[in-house]
């Protein structure tokens, strides 16, 4: 009997309501706060890979971000709301697309198309049909083409991690790896050829036949090998390049139920699979064309098939993509299936972009792509309701 | 199952507490009505001197409940109570007093037939725990007439906060085995299971060990939620689908709830207490509660009355009678406990805090977790613009009324009340054709 009277309640000042009378998760926030943190953990890596080069980007399109989204509030008279501003994760994720060395009108015009079409105007979280940052970064990517594909991007040198100048850059000798290759006095930063490069040069430096053996050693000696893909250190976009920050930032978003793995799974496996039996055309000279199977090729006892498929995996803007972009809520489907499909879709499109048409930023058009299907996904994947 | 989530066990602070005896209060108002059906008609007078187990209440309609005296004492007032399923219900105002002449328990009876059982059941006034619940006599004579093959002995720990299931089944094992038996030899079903969590494997081998020689077969399923549903016992177990908005019988399974099955195993001589519809064993637990843990509580006691007894650490905004994710919150302390009391929750401010609902953002929770299917988002929008044919089409009666949706939605929305009010249209729109 030692219950203080005015803890007990009277009748009628008790709350009622329907159940449940606990709850998951508190609200909103952890949604735009597990995008950010993941975005962050991309961003970060970017930092180490591209120095301040890369603070200066993500600053800019952030900013403009915000600013965008605050004037678009202003003016459609809504009331401000943290919980529900999306605009940080935005200009986040917009900045990891971006290589280091864009002039500021790039983010700038991203942020508009991604906040203000993207986002705002399509009636904001949940009701979007494309992701707003894949579509900034391709209409960016139509807009200033030079800049986003250049024929030399850079990348920190070995010891000038997160302190070096990336304007105080010098190609990087041909054969030598990034690992192997201690920058001289007054470099700190090697220029690189980007991936896509790369796989133009493999594609187009066919010899007069096609020699299985010399198409081989043109992609063992011409593309960088997947762990320098894979760790950031062939240079690529700030968030990007480095596929290990992706991944961890996508098993942080798996942590908190926001990417599943069936999605993953599509979309590596079909990608892998596209890798493995897409026929390149080359030149057999005088203008005539052969198809070749890379992704099948077991050339001198050398991995070939596998060290190509590798490339497709871990280059370019796929793991950005499939671990980052498309776990977003309102653009990705609801149902299990539908998660499997939608990633399958993502993987096929990458490849088939990147190999057949050889288009600039395929993953971000394979991903608007899918996102254009969802409503149709969710329809057919429709779950069955027990006992029907 | 498909569906469903392993909720956090974080807030069973009462598990591994012992079974405390809540002393007799002052006062009780013993409900004429515990179950879903007609009260009983009180057959007792001011003045009168009842002792335990004697009748307060006759059952004169089929669908009534004979109402035991929970205690010895003097009948002050016949008055009416709420309860937190029912308004309004008549009860006899009771102040215990000690000593006394005890009524004779239930004869331990020869339970041939099934129909000895359920009058058994229904001599004791034992509700039937089940989901709507015509009291235990009632539901095993539906059961016997429709004929079923698979009797379900429904142990799952269930929802989050309350632990009194597993504490039951600890120290009612062997009785309970031995009701099963015995329904299964009268109901003449084809099986017999005793469902039991896989959390705890210590009670399963037990379980394993105790059923070797009995026709009861131990299923052991996951702790995953609302798995302890008798929807998604059918399914799991038997692999047979309840239609939607159907109850268990209607795939040839009776799903007996472990508190019925205690209850039954009482009522049957089987055990100490020789009067199970007297006593709720409660869970009593909650952020504002000073001493939470497992209280047998005598039936007509008010919650205002528990709360007194087990402290109150913190002020009390919410009292939920039941779950927290099925539970019903009383507007009145004054509500008393019945048979079917499983919980009470009190929870202070800070444990009650839901923000307001926001946007939808599609991320899917409610319909990837929904354990049969549904699209709760749909069925909001359905109910919100109110296009009733739309809930016909998404089959709104097969809710379970699980609480999951709202329990993972982000945005806060309400997605449970508006797949349960959807729920209630249909099926009253179905029973009305």
């Amino acid at each position: 009997m030692d219950a203080r009277s005015d803890y007990l309640p009277a009748a009628g000042t008790l709350r009622l309501g329907p159940p449940p009378f606990i709850r998951g998760l508190p609200g909103m926030l952890p949604i735009t706060m597990s995008f950010s943190a993941a975005a962050a953990v991309a961003l970060a890596a970017g930092v180490v890979l591209f120095g301040w080069q890369a603070v200066r980007v993500a600053a800019i399109s952030t900013a403009s971000a915000l600013l965008l989204e605050s004037v678009f509030n202003a003016l459609s008279g809504r009331s401000r709301s943290w919980s529900e501003s999306h605009a940080l994760v935005v200009g986040i994720l917009l900045a990891c697309t971006l290589p280091p060395t864009v002039s500021w009108r790039v983010p700038v015009t991203g942020a508009l198309i991604a906040v203000l079409v993207g986002q705002a105007m399509s009636g904001g979280l949940g009701n979007y049909l494309w992701h707003p940052v894949a579509l900034g970064r391709v209409f960016v990517q139509v807009l200033y083409h030079e800049e986003l594909t250049p024929e030399r991007w850079p990348v920190l040198a070995r010891g000038r991690l997160l302190w070096g100048d990336l304007a105080m850059a010098e190609p990087l000798p041909p054969l030598a790896t990034w690992a192997s290759s201690p920058p001289p006095p007054g470099v700190e930063a090697w220029t690189l050829t980007p991936p896509v490069e790369h796989l133009r040069a493999v594609l187009s430096a066919a010899p007069g036949e096609a020699a299985p053996g010399a198409m081989a050693a043109l992609i063992r000696d011409l593309l960088p090998p997947w762990w320098d893909t894979l760790t950031g250190t062939a240079g690529g976009a700030v968030g990007e390049a480095c596929g290990l920050a992706v991944i961890a930032a996508g098993l942080l978003l798996a942590w908190r139920g926001f990417l599943r793995w069936r999605m993953v799974l599509g979309a590596v496996l079909a990608a892998a699979l596209a890798a493995a039996v897409l026929p390149v055309h080359v030149r057999v000279g005088d203008g005539m064309h052969a198809p070749w199977f890379p992704g099948l090729m077991a050339a001198d006892h050398a991995p070939v098939g596998a060290a190509w498929i590798a490339f497709h995996l871990t280059a370019g803007a796929l793991l950005f993509v499939v671990f980052i972009l498309a776990p977003d809520p309102s653009s990705s489907p609801l149902t299990s299936w539908g998660h499997l499909f939608f990633g399958a879709i993502i993987g096929v499109l990458t490849i088939l972009l990147r190999v057949v048409a050889g288009i600039p930023a395929d993953a971000f058009w394979a991903l608007l792509a899918a996102n254009t299907l969802v409503p149709l996904i969710d329809r057919l994947t429709r779950r069955r309701v027990l006992g029907t | 199952m498909t569906g469903g989530i392993s909720l956090p066990r974080r807030d069973d602070s009462t598990r591994g507490r012992p079974l405390i005896d809540l002393e007799l209060p002052a006062e009780l108002r013993v409900p004429m009505l515990q179950h879903d059906g007609r009260p009983a008609t009180v057959c007792v007078d001011p003045g009168q001197t009842v002792a335990r187990g004697q009748l307060l209440g006759k059952a004169e309609h089929p669908a009534a409940l004979p109402v035991l005296s929970p205690a010895d004492g003097r009948v002050l007032a016949i008055e009416v109570v709420d309860t937190a399923r029912a308004r309004d219900v008549p009860a006899v105002r009771l102040r215990p007093e000690s000593g006394g002449p005890i009524a004779d328990g239930a004869p331990a009876a020869e339970a041939a037939c099934v129909n000895d059982i359920a009058a058994a059941a229904e001599a004791a006034g034992l509700a039937g725990h089940a989901r709507p619940d015509p009291g235990l006599g009632n539901l095993l004579r539906a059961a016997a007439g429709r004929g079923i093959q698979d009797l379900v002995i429904n142990a799952l720990p269930g929802e989050p906060m309350l632990t009194t299931r597993e504490l039951l089944l600890n120290g009612m094992l062997e009785p309970v085995l031995q009701v099963a038996e015995r329904l299964h030899a009268t109901l003449a079903t084809r099986h017999v299971w005793l469902a039991i969590s896989s959390a705890d494997q210590a009670l399963a081998r037990r379980a394993r060990r105790l059923s070797l020689r009995r026709p009861v077969r131990v299923a052991v399923l996951p702790d995953r939620y609302p798995q302890h549903h008798p929807v998604m016992l059918t399914l799991s177990i038997t692999g047979r689908e309840v239609p939607p908005g159907g109850v268990p019988q209607d795939a040839g399974t009776l799903v007996l709830e472990l508190e019925a099955a205690v209850a039954l195993a009482g009522a049957l001589g089987l055990t100490e207490e020789p009067y199970p519809a007297a006593r709720a064993v409660v869970t009593v637990t909650g952020p504002a509660v000073r001493r939470p843990g497992h209280y047998r509580i005598p039936v007509g006691t008010s919650l205002a009355e528990v709360l007194r007894r087990v402290g109150c650490s913190r002020p009390v905004v919410r009292l939920v009678e039941g779950g927290p994710m099925t539970g019903i919150a009383v507007d009145d302390p004054e509500v008393v406990v019945t048979q079917r009391t499983t919980g009470i929750l009190a929870f202070d401010s800070t444990g009650d805090h839901v923000p307001d609902p926001g946007p939808c953002v599609r991320c899917g929770w409610c319909q990837e977790d929904c354990p049969v299917g549904l699209d709760p988002q749909r069925l909001l929008d359905a109910f919100e613009r109110e296009l009733r044919q739309e809930a016909l089409r998404l089959h709104a009666e097969a809710c379970l009324a699980c609480g999951l949706c709202s329990y993972v939605c982000p945005s806060s929305l309400p997605l449970a009340p508006a797949a349960g009010a959807l729920r209630q249209w249909v099926a009253a729109r179905r029973s009305g054709r």
